[in-house]
């Protein structure tokens, strides 16, 4: 079988679909699986057992092609490279980019069978799938997602099971290359290396370098060394640790490429970062991660693995996904000493004025963040887990959440009724082609614009179904959207099961 | 997703937009002399009326592309 999986960007998403690959390759070992990540973002992929090509996607010379000749001749270029992919004979692509760019050229592509994204000559960006829909969904009702993005991928791409944790393969070479650097730079073989990444994708979710040098500071003080990662464009913040740490750490911006960074991770004993791309390379080699959350969500992007540390501090607003923020509270508030506590005792301080978690790897392979102070406000588990039983995953709902159960299902009897409703309409212009049961059926979609807890969620999920419907024939459009309208109904109801009518309570 | 009422209108010439030969039709030189937004512009209007081409949403692809942008496209080796 010859499996597709299209995932450009960035470095930690590519990483976090590595469960994914392996789980492929242990259901089917005899496929053959391509994935195509685009020139520059395909570090964590190289040497892969569970990939046997990596396409690179020329992004950046067809958006110049584009711009700097005669428009057609970067869609030549495009053409090339999705009839060169074409030429692969797929019996599968799974598209788990969001870009509508990706969309299109999912349509492009000539598959037996596609998942994920993918536009519809006949005029829709459709998503057939269910787990695609869910991730899809997820904006919409955040809390009531329990699942990481590498489960959601693995759901997506039927893999099931898998060995526990992201896999990403250096060669010994590499290794030895980063071991040559630290030596050079003065670490002795056998130093206790403490990894910093200050730099983040966007300025939000960077913790203050003040916090990373007085961190550094207590570590160096207990015989680590201190080596700080980063880009180029981060050498700022960079040089502020190093000033701060008076010069005694090896600050490796614009020496090392991500993949030599990714070598050198592996030599650390712990890795201290942002949500970065690093903190994944430094979860897939097993090394102790303390991550530091602010604007974005550790259930979805967090550190896989067992036994790594969350700390996210308890701004009302998290996750915000902004990535400016003036007051940068969230990332403030978590201090150095509660980092080194856990770094050095295990746990958390008394004083500890942030949330900590642990993250581990369930018995059937799922992440979870389990909370060492506080509460997970990320999470609203009765809804997640009714959610989940939608899906048809084995959730048993716990009595102690009984009330918010109890509300969570009154919730969805409502839209349960209106989507009861809506196939009636459908039904009616079934049978008799009279158009105003359509205009009646669009009136009765807006009810359900007005939920904001679990019923959004039903909503969105119902809405990314119907929006992928094309119109062109107007009947086949209908008897489609009634068949969305079953599918959502018919998940709503596994949802309920066992939950109590309201006037049962 | 459905839209007013109005779509039903007439079926029948729909159809027959929707044939295989007029779809052939639009290809790339239809509109390789336009700027690609205003190529790009034109498609999508045609959306929802009859079926695109390859070359079509092949000219929807690049125009998407063409607004991506520099986002971490950074290297870590200076």
């Amino acid at each position: 079988m010859n499996i597709l999986i299209i995932l450009p960007h960035n470095l930690g998403d590519v990483i976090m679909t590595t469960p994914l690959l392996e789980g492929i390759k242990e259901a089917r070992r005899s496929s053959r699986v391509f994935f195509l990540v685009e020139d520059g973002f395909e570090a964590g992929l190289i040497n892969s057992p569970h990939v046997n090509e990596i396409i690179l996607f020329p992004r950046r010379t067809i958006r110049d092609l584009l711009f700097f000749s005669p428009w057609p001749d970067g869609a030549a270029r495009l053409r090339g490279v999705i009839e060169d992919i074409s030429a692969r004979g797929l019996d599968l692509l799974i598209n788990l980019g969001q870009s509508r760019y990706l969309s299109y050229i999912a349509s492009l592509i000539k598959a037996e069978k596609k998942v994920g994204q993918s536009f519809v000559p006949e005029g829709a960006h459709g998503v057939a799938d269910a787990w695609s829909q869910y991730l899809y969904a997820i904006p919409f009702g955040r809390r009531l997602n329990q699942l990481h993005a590498a489960d959601v991928y693995r759901r997506i791409g039927g893999a099931r099971q898998h060995r526990g944790g992201y896999t990403v393969s250096l060669a010994e070479s590499e290794k030895a290359a980063a071991r040559e650097f630290l030596t050079s730079r003065g670490v002795a073989g056998g130093a206790k290396i403490a990894l910093f990444q200050p730099g983040a994708a966007y300025p939000s979710k960077c913790w203050p370098v003040e916090h990373f040098a007085a961190l550094g500071a207590m570590l160096l003080q207990d015989g680590w060394s201190i080596v700080i990662s980063g880009a180029p464009a981060e050498a700022d913040r960079m040089q502020g640790i190093r000033e701060g740490l008076n010069g005694a750490c090896v600050d490796t911006s614009g020496a090392l490429s991500f993949r030599e960074s990714i070598a050198l991770v592996s030599c650390a004993g712990a890795c201290v970062t942002g949500d970065t791309a690093m903190m994944h390379a430094a979860a897939a080699f097993d090394v102790p991660v303390y991550a530091l959350f602010g604007p974005t969500n550790p259930v979805e992007t967090g550190p896989y693995g067992n036994g790594h540390r969350v700390f996210s501090a308890a701004c009302n607003r998290r996750p915000c996904f902004c990535f400016e923020c003036k007051s940068m509270l969230c990332m403030k508030s978590i201090s150095p000493q509660t980092v080194y506590a856990c770094m050095h005792d295990g746990k958390p301080p008394a004083d500890v004025r942030c949330d900590c978690f642990r993250t581990i790897l369930r018995h059937d392979g799922d992440y979870q963040l389990q909370c060492i102070t506080g509460n997970n406000p990320y999470v609203d588990e009765a809804g997640a887990l009714m959610i989940r039983r939608g899906f048809n995953e084995p959730a048993d709902l716990p009595a102690v959440l009984c009330q918010e159960i109890a509300a969570h299902a009154g919730e969805s009897r409502a839209v349960l009724s209106i989507i009861s409703e809506m196939k009636t309409l459908l039904n009616r212009f079934l049978g008799s082609r009279d158009v105003h049961a359509v205009t009646a059926f669009e009136a009765k979609k807006g009810d359900l614009t007005g939920f904001t807890g679990i019923g959004a969620f039903w909503t969105a999920l119902l809405n990314i179904r119907l929006n992928g419907i094309p119109v062109l024939d107007p009947v086949k459009a209908v008897r489609e959207s009634l068949r969305a309208c079953m599918e959502t109904e018919d998940q709503l109801r596994n949802s309920l099961k066992g939950t109590q009518t309201p006037a049962a309570l | 997703m459905l839209g007013n009422g109005e779509w039903m209108g007439s079926i029948g010439e729909r159809k027959a937009e929707c044939s295989h030969e007029v779809v052939a039709m639009h290809d790339l030189s239809n509109y390789s002399s336009d700027p690609l937004s205003k190529a790009a512009e034109k498609i999508n209007g045609d959306i929802g009326k009859r079926p695109l081409s390859e070359d079509e949403i092949l000219v929807l692809a690049c125009d998407e592309i063409s607004h991506t942008y520099a986002r971490a496209e950074k290297n870590y080796k200076a």
